[in-house]
């Protein structure tokens, strides 16, 4: 009957003699496969001696087959898997390049359009409104954030004045010549 | 401006050094014990990238290993025959590298062919 036959091939392993106290060795890893071919012999027996058939329908000894492959496979799957790897790790840098680039380039735009800042308690002083605003009156602005985002008070009594305690700067109390009047 | 800018720096910074050291762990082998040459093992039972090596022609064995003592064993696989390069050997003695001169050992014979027949259908 034809047949392929598939020519010897050798591995080496690697067993753990500190893991063998009770005679079963647990920890080993091997090599690869490969071929000896014999010096005195003409052609190389075993270039390409295997095909996906003949290895399909190989079955491995014990003694092969006990052995565990631990280590990452250096052929096909972990060639790819390398070329993978280094190619989320630079697309992830090129793509955080990018997104800062973009994220810088859209806050200086940002802060060059008009409005960019609200000008927050600009008419209860007096001021004109308008655009743009004073550098003082920016500075004022982020200056009082603080106060204006104090919570309203509850009118709780305090304990210990007896009185009402009001968070953030006091009342302003409207000039006498102002008038109401809708538009 | 500034501040949103570092705020940014700040976040995604961090994310693209986790994402390129996760990169790059995944190429290296996961397990401290593999072999360098010859090559790391590879599918069971597949033959395809099988090296060749000449007898008689010396060979740098290396590998990697936490293992404190070890041994180093030559198999011919589906023969079940193996030989015992070095038995019992320290890591301190042997730091992962051995040559050796590539021989059947008395053990192995390359005329015997090792592979099962596998049957083509004849028409």
């Amino acid at each position: 009957m034809p047949g392929l036959i598939i020519d010897p091939v050798f591995f080496f392993q690697i067993d753990d003699e500190d893991d063998d106290k009770d005679d079963v060795t647990v920890s080993k890893f091997t090599s690869h496969y490969f071929n000896i071919t014999s010096a005195s012999s003409s052609s190389p027996k075993s270039t390409t001696s295997s095909s996906s058939t003949a290895t399909a329908s190989a079955t491995a000894s014990p003694s092969a087959t006990g052995s565990n492959q631990t280590s990452k496979s250096a052929s096909g799957s972990d060639r790819y898997g390398v070329a993978v790897g280094v190619g989320v790790g630079v697309a992830c840098l090129i793509l955080g390049l990018a997104a800062g680039v973009f994220w810088y380039l859209r806050s200086r735009k940002n802060v060059n359009k008009p409005g960019h800042s609200m000008p927050v308690g600009q008419r209860s002083n007096g001021a004109e409104g308008g655009y743009p605003l004073q550098e003082q009156q920016v500075h004022n602005y982020y200056k009082d954030k603080s106060a204006i985002y104090q919570p309203i008070p509850s009118g709780e009594l305090s304990s210990e004045t007896g009185q009402h305690e009001l968070m953030g700067p006091e009342p302003r109390e409207l000039p006498s010549h102002t008038t109401w009047s809708r538009r | 401006m500034k501040n949103s800018f570092l705020s940014y720096l700040y976040t995604v910074f961090p994310l693209v050094l986790f994402l390129a050291h996760a990169a790059s762990a995944a190429t290296q082998p996961s397990t401290p014990n593999y072999f360098i040459n010859p090559p790391v093992s590879g599918v069971n039972s597949e033959y395809d990238a099988d090296p060749v090596i000449l007898e008689g022609s010396p060979l740098d064995l290396k590998w990697n290993t936490s293992f404190s003592t070890f041994s180093l064993w030559l198999w011919q696989q589906n023969n079940g025959t193996g030989f015992c390069l070095l038995d019992q050997a320290s890591s301190a003695t042997y730091p992962g590298a051995l040559n050796w001169t590539v021989s059947l050992e008395g053990q192995f014979d390359l005329s015997k062919q090792n592979g099962r027949c596998c049957s083509i259908p004849t028409d």
